[in-house]
């Protein structure tokens, strides 16, 4: 039911809101106006028609084959995956070791408690960026020269020219590769499928199920053997073949795994802590094991409360991937936001791009932990 | 592993103790030992090896740390370039701040509210035509020269002194009742929040120019300073909010009663109790902000951390990276470690707080 | 001195969603006396008092208080609830505050008082109400009743020419219950507009001029306590009457 005073207030509502909108309008036309003036000014072209243009400049790194006859479309992938790359890294080492160290905040030896409270205290309370600096200068001072370069097992190698390891050469086999990555998964997505459907009746899983997982697993081993694996090799002032991590790949992933740990260190303690020393009691009273006791008494409300934090750890650790571009490590706003805005000109499109890439990784962990968030609550009730 | 209860410990003794866990009671020892030797390896490194005065490298023991880097270059890790001279300026700028904190937290002090809006508002204009000069008789300093720690104080206290206003606006705004206004706000926001920091600083130093009416400059640590402000003003507005709606309805109605309008009810009623009960959040925010400055070096300035970087290059005091970057951390450390101190003792302060007016009013019903 | 403020309703209508929490109130209460406002819970009681000063929204139907119409301008409504002192249930007071700053903050702020001059009156508010010692303590070391008082003398801060009262002693231990009810009995023989949402039957009985019964948002009975508490005449009040007991 709507009276007349709503109407009213509605009405003041919509005229405040139209007024909102207009000043944000002008504001907006009078960036554009000046935008394009400060444009032609500089004798800048804009448009997007530089991402098919050649870009002319040499990747140091790139998972993708990048030189420098690549349009900018390709230097955008390459700096991307790149990004990806440092970012799936960072997320994936600083969960292990933040998780070890989280557990070990709170175990019962007293000396180890006091260390990793000490690490935890000393790296958080410094900056990322000086992290990376020390590690940076630590890696490049420290480690031998290629000519004494460590040798890891034969076949990988350290040196302060970056760490060699092996690498699959894919030529004819790709297709075959993919095809059998493929069976591996739709195999271990059936697998995963059937060992749900009997959990949710109470049953246990049925054999086919083990027997597919067992299967994909197999497959995935037997690709990785099959491969055709180049080892580097010693040539002249370098080493040749396999795959190549810069010095400074080598420090940026040191440095957020370090000091992303730390935090994550802390949620795990908290998430921990949380949960109610009289659940842990009453669980023992039952009778349950401790295993029993922490998998099904302290892992699940634990990670409620661990999650949504971690996410926003994950976040960060995205983000700074871009610091890579301060130790010369070719990721997005490196060689797209760096070299190709200053060789096109491109400020607009190339900042929007950027933008857009950053905003569409965190939204995407965003809807992740909301998608987690109402799963826990679901299972709550 | 279980942890061996103390009422287990006491009757038999150490010994029986470690001969029941000897896993556990393995990992201790070992444990010790490695923080003994690492803390012993430290002393000697830092103290008792260490060259304190010399006129280059080859004037260090080697075997220790070489501080004369350090304290040949102290001047200019502290002023950047700034004028001999002219230095005084930048002392009473660097130290004006801890002497109004402690003023401010002096107890029964009349003044405080005083102090804060001045902190807020006069403090940053005064600062910036003290230490640019151009005025008064004092001669003009271009912000090209200000650097090292100076610069850092200048950009992490006015990023945080300019984001600290804007960020209660965004979160008022972000509450509003306006559903334009609220998801502008809410578009704002994550706009921010989602963008790396180090793109940030990239785009306002290409973008703001051309954002701005030709002819109109600004400095490039102003550029940064915008930058930084804006990004931390998104944070800030997120904790803000959340202390904003901590605050119960029948607070705001109390002050409807009351005849307060909007405005009025916000700054007497509201805010008062939001930005406390959020006070160990922003507090984090600004430890969060203080080690975000580091990444003005992305634009070029010559903040602490960049300025020590550059000097680690010079010819006479060479391959002095650990030390240069030890003193810088010990400076961020401090100061981070302290306030992150304040932060928990305040949480702690508040769920007791907390606690004693759930007993209270418990007490009485 | 002014003559006393009285408040005229006509036929307000208020929708929760599809729901009609009020349905076409109209009363006339008179100025320079005590309203009691009763009813089962959910009858309307509390809405209809909050509408008075314009804290609820509602959407059809006239208020003036003091032949003054409460709008919906928020600046119009701002200048009227100066003249409108409520008290609530959950006493809401400033928690930031201590007791002295909660009763001057609204005069010094809003009245332009010197900070003296306010502290006085408050001070003399506050030994009214019997809470003078507490002046220093924050809210939170206060007992309900106490809170309650300080509340009022808060309200009474800004004179207000009417005061509502939306359940005052339903947060309260029995002891701390007569200690509010005394002071607004005390406040009752003083000749402000009070309009009380109560369940406290011997209150309505000894103090108020006129008692409204609230049923399914409707007013449905309006009675001199005497006469509503011997014999009422609805069916609906007096089977409230025999839920909650005698008087």
């Amino acid at each position: 039911m709507i009276g007349p005073r709503q109407r009213r207030a509605k009405r003041v509502a919509f005229i405040q809101q139209a007024l909102v909108l207009l000043a944000v309008g002008l504001l907006a036309v009078l960036i554009a106006r000046n935008t394009v003036i400060n444009l032609q000014a500089r004798g800048l072209a804009s448009g997007f028609d530089f991402l098919w243009q050649e870009a002319g400049f040499k990747i140091a790194f790139a998972l993708i084959p990048v030189d420098a006859t690549s349009t900018y479309g390709r230097v955008f992938v390459a700096g991307l995956l790149n990004s990806l790359l440092i970012a799936a890294l960072g997320i994936i080492a600083a969960t292990l070791l933040g998780f070890l160290l989280g557990i070990a905040r709170v175990s019962p030896s007293p000396p180890l408690r006091f260390l990793t409270r000490g690490y935890v205290e000393l790296v958080r309370n410094l900056p990322l960026l000086l992290h990376l600096l020390l590690w940076q200068a630590v890696i490049l001072r420290s480690l031998p020269t290629v000519k004494d370069a460590i040798g890891l097992g034969g076949i990988a190698f350290l040196s302060n020219r970056g760490l060699y390891l092996p690498m699959p050469l894919l030529g004819n086999q790709a297709n075959l590769l993919l095809s059998a990555l493929g069976a591996a998964a739709v195999m271990a997505a059936i697998a995963w499928i059937l060992h749900r459907r009997a959990r949710s009746h109470g049953e246990a899983p049925p054999l086919l199920a083990r027997g597919l997982s067992a299967g994909s697993l197999l497959l995935l081993v037997l690709v990785l053997i099959g491969l055709d694996w180049q080892v580097p090799q010693l040539s002249g002032f370098d080493y040749r073949g396999g795959l190549k991590l810069m010095p400074e790949f080598v420090s940026l992933i040191a440095a957020l795994t370090l000091y992303n740990a730390a935090f994550i260190a802390e949620i795990v303690r908290a998430g921990i802590q949380s949960v109610d020393k009289g659940q842990r009691e009453a669980a023992a009273a039952l009778g349950l094991s401790s295993r029993q006791i922490l998998r099904l008494v302290i892992v699940p409300p634990a990670l409620r409360v661990i999650v949504p934090p971690i996410a926003n750890q994950y976040t960060h650790i995205i983000k700074a991937s871009s610091l890579a571009t301060v130790v010369g490590f070719p990721d997005l706003v490196n060689v797209f936001l760096g070299t190709s805005l200053n060789q096109t000109g491109r400020a607009v499109e190339i900042v929007a791009m950027t933008a857009a890439v950053y905003l569409v990784l965190c939204a995407a962990v965003a809807l992740a932990t909301e998608a987690f968030n109402r799963r826990v609550a679901l299972v709550e009730r | 592993m279980h942890a061996p209860s103390s009422s287990r410990l006491t009757p038999s003794g150490v010994l029986a103790t470690a001969r029941a866990y000897p896993f556990s009671t393995f990992l201790t020892v070992g444990l010790l030992y490695v923080a003994l030797w690492l803390t012993w390896r430290i002393v000697d490194w830092a103290v008792i090896e260490a060259t304190w005065q010399a006129g280059d490298r080859a004037g260090c023991n080697p075997e220790g740390a070489c501080w004369a880097f350090i304290l040949n270059r102290l001047p200019q890790f502290t002023f950047g370039f700034y004028p001999e001279a002219e230095r005084w300026r930048a002392w009473i700028v660097l130290l004006a701040p801890p002497a109004l904190l402690l003023l401010a937290m002096a107890p029964d002090f009349k003044g405080r509210r005083w102090i804060i809006a001045g902190g807020f508002i006069a403090y940053p204009v005064a600062a910036l035509a003290l230490l640019s000069g151009g005025s008064l008789g004092l001669s003009h300093v271009p912000s090209d020269q200000w650097g090292g720690l100076l610069l850092t104080m200048i950009v992490g206290i006015g990023a945080f002194v300019l984001s600290f206003p804007l960020a209660i606006l965004l979160a008022l705004a972000r509450l509003s009742k306006l559903p334009a206004l609220r998801w502008l706000t809410i578009g704002f926001i994550d706009f921010w929040r989602g963008m790396p920091l180090v793109a940030v600083l990239f785009m306002s130093v290409i973008m703001l120019p051309l954002f701005l009416p030709p002819g109109f400059e600004i400095s490039r640590p102003g550029l940064a300073l915008t930058g930084l402000t804006l990004y931390s003003s998104a944070y800030l507005a997120e904790v803000i909010r959340g202390g904003l709606q901590s605050v119960g309805r029948g607070q705001t109605e109390a002050a409807l009663a009351l005849s307060f309008g909007f405005w009025r009810t916000q700054t007497y009623i509201v805010m008062p109790q939001a930005l406390r009960a959020v006070l160990p959040g922003i507090v984090n925010s600004v430890i969060a902000l203080f080690k975000d400055t580091t990444y003005v070096m992305i634009v070029g300035l010559f903040d602490l951390l960049n300025i020590v970087t550059a000097a680690l290059s010079d010819a006479r005091w060479l391959g002095l990276a650990t030390e240069g970057y030890v003193f810088v951390g010990v400076i961020y450390w401090l100061f981070c470690f302290v306030l992150s101190h304040v932060s928990s003792r305040l949480e702690a302060q508040q769920s007791r707080v907390v606690r004693q007016d759930q007993i209270l009013t418990g007490s009485t019903q | 001195m002014t003559a006393p403020t009285s408040i005229k309703v006509r036929s307000l209508s208020k929708w929760f969603g599809s729901w009609r929490a009020l349905q076409g109130v109209s009363v006339d209460i008179e100025g320079g006396a005590c309203t009691v406002l009763c009813g089962p819970s959910g009858s309307g009681k509390s809405t209809f008092l909050r509408c008075l000063n314009g804290l609820e929204e509602w959407q059809t139907g006239e208020i003036e208080i003091g032949g003054i119409a409460v709008g919906d301008q928020p600046r119009a409504l701002t200048r009227l609830r100066r003249d409108v002192g409520m008290v609530f249930q959950s006493f809401n007071l400033f928690p930031h505050l201590s007791v002295l700053d909660n009763v001057t903050l609204a005069p010094r702020r809003l009245l332009h008082r010197r900070r003296k001059d306010a502290e006085e009156q408050a001070m003399r508010l506050l030994q009214r109400v019997g809470v003078a010692r507490q002046a220093d303590k924050l809210p939170a070391g206060l007992s309900g009743g106490q809170k309650q008082r300080v509340a009022i003398a808060r309200a009474l801060a800004m004179e207000p020419k009417v005061l509502l009262f939306d359940e005052p002693t339903s947060a309260l231990d029995p002891e701390s219950v007569k200690e509010v009810l005394d002071v607004m009995i005390e406040l009752a023989k003083g000749g402000t507009t009070m309009v009380v949402v109560t369940h406290e039957m011997g209150f309505a009985r000894r103090v108020a001029s006129r008692v409204l019964f609230m049923d399914k948002g409707r007013i449905v009975e309006t009675a001199e306590p005497e006469a509503f508490f011997t014999c009422p005449c609805s069916e609906r009040a007096k089977s409230f009457l025999a839920d909650i007991g005698p008087p």
